[in-house]
């Protein structure tokens, strides 16, 4: 997510009978919990009544609590600012966000279709490419991309199934809507935080989880292994790995995490090695089969005889292991051509081409600056929209519009004219705002929803998100790199 | 067990002992200055830097101050207290999820602790104190050691580490202060500050009673087999521990390394006193530190770093 | 007319290294002209090999050495049969240009439209193109392919050693000089901007010395030429080093975007140490074969298609018979 900061300037606040919304300013996005007539939405009926009875000072302690246990577990991220690489915890606020049955009903089976389309499109672009040859997404588009893999050409994949884990980020717009704002289909995280967060945030409100009956994600790591021994070609002693950079990977905590929830191991690139095709780990008893690798690394790392010869991540000689069936890997080798910023834009009418169906679940309006018609509206329109370079991510090459200076702007029109096809551009959305524990006070602050689908034999979404929100007023940058925290997220039974 | 977990166990534990080691042999050596003449002093330093053989870095050294900057600081010493301690953390950060969180935060707070300590700020004011707390916080960290971790294989790597460190160290004490390498001779209270080198004074003073004699000391150190810092209780737990890593390794490479083990064992469960006392001590101490490093290769050619080719 | 060859890669190390992975694609390729009569790889150490054959149909052989060892010695022999080559036009007709459309290209020639890691327009190149009027391609494409064949072979100076293996072309271009592989570099990368599919050929040539002859390239190592496509002819070899079209002295082994796919070895090895690379190369004509062998060890065959595949096909099916309703 990076829309940039906008103020809500525009926002009326209202006067609320109770004190701990006294700043809870309701404005243009759509608020979670409240309607725009500032009554409490029936879902959120149960927990307001809790909060009214619960004094600042307490909820100021549970939330304490529950930052130190996380300090505790060791649920960290490292930041490398300087030589000293410090840890820290991703800001859990401990008021939940909660999702209705029906709103989840439609997220999943969105998702669903999203992800057997993009598995389709895998397989095609990998395949006879007929998506290509009909017209439907530019040759260009594919064969310039550094993201595609022509090792993968021909090669078939365990139930068509390329990616095998998948987390999608959506937003409501300001219709209440739920829009697919970015797929992640290499290697998503953000798995742990979601389960971690159910832990304590299920302890602080007890009563309250209990009563409105919220759907359970704990099985989430079994339905994983569940998915990664579905890809073994026989089903019995599949042994399964996690393969993580190493220790000093921001991600590591998670990669850990899994591994022992899941009760595999948890290797690096310089504990495997490649013997006649075959994979092994090298442990004190001996060499140890390795049939499926969940691998935590990209694709470029993943084997120095075929790609990045300079990689010291990877395991020379895997890829050809694979390709003779004698490894699985999760997900392929070549998803990231499939959430490429531009290929974004196709995927509702990937969806039309492979399915025969209307999208579920839309896109943000996406305006593809290699098509003349959609270049000449962005530069007549810098002003209102934000601006990504196709290559880039984490904010880096992006213009938002409404923030940038004339000059910048102009600057940046010289930059999309030279080089057209590595822009896109989207309108500023107003993502949804929940309220959040900020300073003592409740206070609404912008959310998006990650999901996570995991599709091997079957596709499985487990009932629950990771809400990632923006902690500071007005914000719509919801990176936990860039001041962003999480929420748990309550899907309801029904 | 991954082999390189096993490897970052092994030498996590390693310099855990070393680090303990050298806070000891400061700590006691600061505490029995007041009772020393400058000379004696001196000669005691030099015992001590013998000891953890940092020789080539305290050539210069003079004073107290100085010996305990550079046994405790000195970046260019690989034995200097904060270089131990800062090894191993970092052995354990990369087996973080093998360790428990107690073993874990007690050594990262060890380190954090110490790290941005000087010894100017040590020294205006009683540096001893110090080294006795860290000390008393390692013995806490092998406490949680003992008590939070499962004794599986990973902890019998901690044990392999610390008692094949601890072996090593022993030797190289006495041989401070038994070899014919010293300035000068050691005197009453010289021996009795070796036994508070290795906290040995009150376990010695037990069975031998406050009689201190060179070779009663020696043979308390070497061949006891109920105290912890004796060179024959490490061996015995180096023996047991290698019969319960790697279990399903063929009986080949256990083999090798059991063999090394037994030959030590054996040097040291037949080792006497009185044959060694008449100058036989320098050359038996070298031989079990030779022996030792032969343990330290061959666990390693068996269990880390063995050709694949050898186990197919 | 029969070719035998034989290629020897040695790989020493300063000091013994262990896990050595590697890749080798110098089997000849068996199509147009050429016939592969027999091919047999023997490595030393002895190592199981594995072969495969990659999307733009090289057979690819690998294996690893697990011991420690200090030499590593690939020797690759092979008997081909060359047929006459089809004797080409001096021209294409003006309207070839136009046959450059989804009509006449396939997937593969689009992909070799697409800048690749060392072929690809950069100033310097476009700089030189300026220079030698070649911004434009000049008359029908075959005869601005030679025209281009010819400029490479007149602008460069053969020399080894002022480029590597890893160089990029601005190299050559700055020097005015390099060898095969980069003449093939810039080549593809002028007839790519020029918007003919092109793409890199690694091999052998039987090279003939002759006094006066044009040719350049060393007589004892892998070769590189280029082939571009041309819709009406195919694809077409030429070889901007010995400034002639390919012909039954160039046997071909692999092909690819550019050098980087088609290495005639690669690997890695674990182990502290240099490595140092000899190669030697033979190519002879020699009597006919006496016997032919099976030269592909498959590690896994053929997967049978799995349900989505077949799903995959139903829907094409469906919608293609949809759309013939709608008409």
């Amino acid at each position: 997510m990076q829309q940039g900061a906008l103020a809500d300037d525009q926002a009326t606040p209202m006067p609320r009978p109770d004190g701990a919304y006294a700043n809870y300013a309701l404005g243009a996005p759509y608020d979670e919990m409240f309607a725009r007539d500032g009554t409490v939405r029936e879902h959120y009926a149960a927990l307001a009544e809790r909060l009214a009875t619960l004094p600042p000072e307490e909820l100021y302690r549970r939330q304490q609590a529950c930052e130190l246990s996380f300090l505790h577990q060791g649920i960290t991220f490292t930041v490398y600012s300087d030589a000293q690489a410090t840890e820290r915890i991703i800001p859990t606020d401990l008021l939940p966000r909660i999702v209705t049955a029906a709103e989840w009903a439609r997220i999943e089976r969105g998702l669903k279709q999203r992800i057997g389309a993009l598995n389709l499109f895998l397989r095609d672009v990998y395949g006879d490419a007929r998506v290509l040859r009909d017209g439907i997404v530019p040759r260009s588009m594919i064969y310039g991309s550094r993201h595609y893999r022509r090792e993968m050409r021909e090669l078939s994949v365990p139930h068509g199934a390329y990616v095998n884990v998948c987390g999608s980020d959506l937003v409501r717009n300001e219709a209440g809507d739920f829009v697919v704002l970015e797929d992640n289909l290499r290697v998503p995280s953000g798995v742990s935080y979601m389960l971690a967060n159910r832990d304590v945030v299920r302890r602080a409100f007890p009563a309250v989880f209990r009563r409105m009956g919220v759907r359970a994600i704990e099985h989430y790591p079994r339905e994983l292994l569940t998915t990664l021994r579905s890809l073994a070609p026989f089903h019995e002693d599949v042994s399964i790995a996690v393969l993580t950079p190493g220790v000093f990977n921001s991600a590591y905590f998670e990669h850990a995490f899994l591994a022992r929830q899941m009760g595999v191991e948890l290797v690096e690139g310089r504990d495997l090695l490649v013997n006649d095709n075959v994979v092994y780990t090298r442990t004190t008893s001996g060499l140890k089969r390795i049939d499926v690798i969940y691998r935590r690394i990209d694709d470029d790392f993943i084997d120095p005889l075929i790609f990045r010869e300079d990689s010291s991540l990877g395991v020379p000689g895997l890829f050809n292991a694979y390709r003779a069936g004698n490894v699985m890997i999760a997900n392929a080798l070549g998803t990231g051509i499939a959430d490429d910023k531009a290929l974004y834009a196709y995927v509702p009418r990937l969806i039309r081409y492979y399915l025969a169906e209307e999208p579920v679940l839309n896109n943000v309006e996406t305006f593809l600056c290699r098509e003349e018609k959609s270049l000449s509206h962005v530069l007549a329109n810098l002003d209102t929209l934000v601006v990504k370079a196709v290559g880039e991510s984490g904010g880096y090459g992006m213009l938002v519009g409404p923030h940038a200076s004339r000059a910048e702007r102009d600057e940046f029109a010289q930059k999309i004219r030279a080089d057209p096809e590595n822009y896109i551009a989207q309108p500023t959305i107003q993502l949804s705002t929940a309220p959040t524990f900020v300073d003592g006070v409740v206070e609404p602050r912008h959310v998006d929803l990650r999901p996570f689908i995991l599709q091997g034999e079957e596709t499985v979404i487990v009932p629950g998100a990771l809400t990632r929100v923006a902690l500071k007023r007005g914000s719509l940058v919801v990176n936990s790199s860039q001041g962003g925290g999480s929420k748990d997220t309550w899907v309801l039974a029904g | 067990m991954l082999s390189r977990v096993a490897e970052s166990l092994y030498w996590m534990s390693r310099y855990v002992e070393r680090a303990e080691h050298t806070t000891r042999l400061i700590a006691v050596k600061l505490e029995s200055m007041i009772e020393q003449t400058h000379e004696e002093s001196h000669a005691s330093w030099r015992r001590v830097v013998a000891a953890l053989s940092a020789e080539k870095h305290a050539k210069d050294a003079a004073i107290s101050y100085d010996f305990t900057n550079i046994l405790t600081f000195e970046r260019a010493n690989p034995s200097a207290l904060l270089l131990s301690l800062r090894n191993a953390r970092d052995n354990a950060r990369q087996v973080r999820e093998q360790l428990s969180t107690e073993v874990w935060e007690h050594l990262n707070r060890l380190y954090l602790r110490l790290q941005p300590i000087t010894i100017d700020a040590i020294w205006v004011h009683h540096p001893a104190r110090l080294f006795r707390e860290i000390l008393e916080d390692m013995h806490a960290l092998e406490g949680v050691t003992n008590s939070t971790l499962s004794h599986g294989e990973g902890w019998y790597f901690l044990e392999l580490g610390r008692h094949i460190e601890r072996a090593q160290l022993i030797g190289r004490m006495l041989d401070a202060h038994f070899g014919a390498t010293q300035a000068a001779a050691p005197k009453y209270f010289d021996w009795l500050v070796l036994l508070k080198f290795c906290t040995a004074f009150e376990p010695y003073c037990k069975a031998h009673t406050a009689a201190l004699k060179p070779d009663t000391i020696a043979e308390f150190l070497l061949f006891d087999a109920e105290f912890p810092h004796s060179l024959r209780f490490s061996v015995d737990r180096v023996c047991d521990a290698l019969t319960r890593v790697a279990p399903g390794a063929a009986p080949a490479r256990r083999a090798a390394v059991e063999r090394l083990a037994g030959r030590l064992k054996a040097a040291v469960d037949f080792g006497q006193i009185d044959e060694l006392m008449g100058g036989g001590l320098a050359p038996y101490l070298a031989e079990i530190t030779h022996q030792c490093e032969q343990i330290h290769t061959s666990l390693y050619a068996s269990y880390i770093v063995y050709g694949a080719e050898t186990v197919l | 007319m029969f070719y035998s060859l034989r290629h020897i890669t040695r790989f020493r190390y300063s000091a013994p290294v262990h896990e050595s992975v590697m890749e080798l694609r110098m089997q000849p390729r068996s199509e147009g002209p050429q016939t592969l009569r027999s091919f047999q790889i023997t490595t030393n150490p002895r190592a199981q090999l594995y072969a495969y054959t990659d999307y733009l149909g090289n057979a690819v052989y690998h294996f690893n050495v697990l011991r420690a060892h200090e030499e590593l010695r690939i020797e690759a022999q092979a008997v081909v049969e060359m047929a006459a080559i089809p004797v080409l036009p001096e021209t294409v007709d003006a309207l070839e240009w136009s046959r450059y459309n989804p009509y006449n290209l396939s997937d593969i020639h689009f992909d070799l439209l697409e800048p690749s890691k060392f072929a690809r327009l950069s100033r310097p190149l476009a700089e030189f193109m300026a220079q030698r009027g070649i911004e434009k391609p000049a008359g029908d494409a075959l005869s601005a392919l030679k025209a281009l064949n010819r400029t490479i072979y007149d602008a460069f100076d053969y020399q080894i050693g002022v480029t590597e293996v890893h160089s990029p072309i601005e190299q050559a271009l700055a020097a005015r000089r390099g060898v095969c592989q980069d003449f093939a570099h810039i080549m593809i990368a002028v007839a790519r901007a020029w918007g003919i599919p092109a793409r890199y050929v690694s091999g052998y040539l039987n090279s003939r010395r002759r006094a006066g002859a044009r040719e350049r390239s060393g007589e004892d190592a892998t070769h590189a030429w280029i082939e571009a496509y041309l819709p009406s002819l195919g694809w077409l070899g030429f070889d901007p080093t010995n400034d002639i079209l390919a012909g039954d002295r160039h046997i071909r082994a692999a092909v690819g975007r550019d050098y980087a796919d088609v290495p005639p070895t690669r690997g890695t090895f674990k182990g502290l140490a240099e490595s140092e690379l000899a190669i030697s190369v033979a190519v002879e004509p020699t009597q006919a074969p006496v016997r032919h062998e099976e030269f592909l060890r498959i590690a896994r065959p053929m997967k049978p298609r799995t349900p989505s595949d077949l799903a995959l096909d139903r829907l094409h099916h469906q919608q293609q018979q949809q759309q013939q309703q709608q008409q």
